[in-house]
């Protein structure tokens, strides 16, 4: 192995209950983290706002956390001096819109429009809420924080069928593991969040997929590996050997040959703790958009990143693009884009490359 | 409560599912001269409660769901004027660590200065991190609690089937923990599961 001393060789590492923490949980059952010297504690949190808190506050070295989430820590913990870099984008899409079944069947879209493989949900939710009464209460929608993918997801869609998302609906925050819960008690009549709990809610019969997010905007960065900038500077190493361990975790995820062995990973009771058939869905690129429809093929719903491709780097326009998007949100600081390091991840290309070579030469 | 007309003092709702730290938070808050508006067991009708009450702050667990609810209140609703911020001031990461290490998160109206907040987020994390050493200290004493027992149990047994003294029991116990280098507690729970199986 080439020489790397990593400062801190025992770390933690947060994640939510999602498809999408796949890499950390593949580096750390297949010892991709081993193989570069790390022995990691994975730590599942429930919510986003308690996972970022709690890395700010150095009670873990790193996590998988939203793409925008670095980018608006400004917005969400104002006056903080700490701030969150990124050298690697782990993943893009994974997300969809659901409706609850109720809402979906009050569209009265009609059965060939239900069949049809794209039927147009959004233009039957504007016409349904134009019958509504203004005394109704409004419908409410559930994002999983207020600066997500999720957010700029749920608004587009809402806003290209002419629906205002500040004035027509309600957009609330919940964490992803309780969205299925608040669905079935009607808190909430549709939400955006990743998978697998918009299959899960299709599958119990209390939800219908409005969209797949890759249908809405394709490849849109979607979780990143996130340190704050003081452990970067304490930890370089560390943070290197990090990255090259995830980058090879994303790389064995991009074949779709090793996703039937990734589902068996996931589900079990120490990570998603869901059935294999929820968390198969998206992993295998199937939308089930409906529990009595049969599912149609989604392809990229979940891109991981690859040395080979460019969804891992995280460059300061893709940083400047979600920017742009949270605009609509609120007042965002725009010299962010810079938290969004590319030189990072290319020096994990590089690295990696130099130990392939040192590797074959001995060999 | 009432309020002072001059200096109004600090407000604030405590959300908080475990009844005794709240009873603590609370009295030490109330104590010190802040207002304590509400005392909510859980986020069910925070919303509510925050746009009645206009508080200053909002204390919550760290660990809580039920403060997304406050996050999406700080900045999703635009038309929504509700004045609630996470409250990260006074040396920033410096403080979310301590924050973090008690288990409180706080939210505070915005335009408040930090400085006036700040006491009370303190007290609130002094009261926190005094719940936890009083379970941690509470889960001590229920282990030794155990431990006794367990040791009670295998001299007895020890007393019936060899027929020796309480003292002798005693004795054999330590010795064979000396001897095995292991605890007390470990040979009398290998002798209690040892003599008690009906093969012996």
């Amino acid at each position: 192995m080439s020489s790397l001393q990593a400062e801190k060789p025992n770390l933690k590492l947060l994640y939510l209950r999602l498809t999408d923490s796949a890499p950390l949980i593949i580096a750390h059952e297949l010892g991709y983290f081993a193989r570069y010297g790390l022995n990691v504690e994975l730590q599942r949190e429930t919510s986003w706002a308690t996972l970022r808190d709690k890395l700010i506050g150095g009670a873990a070295d790193a996590a998988a956390i939203l793409a925008p989430v670095p980018l608006t820590l400004n917005q969400t913990l104002p006056s903080c001096e700490e701030q969150l870099v990124s050298g690697l984008i782990l993943s893009c899409n994974g997300n969809a819109i659901t409706l609850s079944r109720a809402l979906y069947e009050s569209l009265n879209i009609s059965a060939a429009e239900d069949a049809s493989e794209a039927p147009d949900i959004g233009a039957a939710l504007k016409s349904f809420m134009q019958t509504r009464a203004d005394s109704d209460a409004p419908l409410t929608f559930a994002s999983v924080y207020p600066f997500a993918s999720h957010t700029l997801q749920l608004r587009h869609w809402l806003a290209s069928a002419g629906i205002d998302p500040d004035r027509d609906v309600r957009i609330v925050v919940l964490p992803p593991e309780q969205m299925v819960d608040h669905l079935r008690r009607g808190d909430i009549d549709g939400y955006c969040v990743g998978e697998p709990w918009n299959t899960l809610a299709v599958q119990e019969g209390i939800g219908v997929i409005a969209t797949p997010s890759n249908a809405l905007m394709p490849a849109m960065p979607e979780k990143v590996l996130a340190v704050t900038r003081s452990w970067h500077e304490t930890n370089p190493a560390t943070h290197l050997a990090l990255r090259a361990a995830l980058l090879d975790a994303c790389g064995w995820l991009s074949d779709r040959g090793q996703r039937r062995d990734a589902i068996a990973i996931l589900a079990r009771p120490e990570y998603l703790d869901l059935s294999q058939a929820t968390i198969a869905a998206s992993l295998n690129d199937e939308l089930i958009t409906s529990s009595d429809h049969t599912p149609i093929a989604n392809p990229g719903w979940h891109l991981f990143a690859h040395p080979q491709t460019e969804h891992g780097r995280p460059t300061e326009q893709k940083a400047r693009e979600l920017l742009a998007l949270c605009k609509e949100i609120a007042q965002v600081d725009g010299g962010s884009a810079q938290l969004f390091r590319s030189d990072l991840y290319q020096q994990t290309l590089d690295f990696m490359r130099h130990r392939q070579l040192d590797s074959t030469s001995t060999v | 409560m009432t309020t002072t007309p001059v200096t109004p003092p600090v407000s604030i709702l405590l959300v908080d599912d475990q009844p005794e730290r709240a009873t603590m938070v609370a009295g030490q808050l109330t104590a010190a001269g802040y207002n304590l508006l509400a005392q909510l067991s859980s986020a069910e009708g925070l919303l509510f409660q925050v746009e009645k009450h206009r508080p200053d702050i909002v204390l919550i667990d760290i660990e809580s769901p039920d403060r997304d609810i406050l996050e999406s209140l700080s900045v999703i609703n635009q038309h929504n004027p509700t004045p609630v911020a996470m409250f990260s001031a006074r040396g920033g990461a410096d403080f979310i660590t301590s924050a973090v290490e008690a288990g409180v998160s706080a939210y505070m109206a915005e335009g408040l200065s930090a400085e006036r907040v700040a006491p009370a987020i303190e007290i609130a994390m002094a009261q926190f991190r005094s719940y936890q050493q009083l379970r941690q200290s509470l889960a001590r004493t229920q282990q030794q609690l155990d431990e006794r027992k367990v040791i009670e149990r295998a001299k007895g047994l020890l007393m019936a089937r060899k027929n020796i003294s309480e003292q002798a029991a005693h004795q054999t116990l330590r010795t064979l923990a000396m001897n095995s280098n292991s605890t007390m507690r470990n040979v009398a729970e290998q002798i209690v599961t040892h003599l008690q199986s009906p093969v012996n």
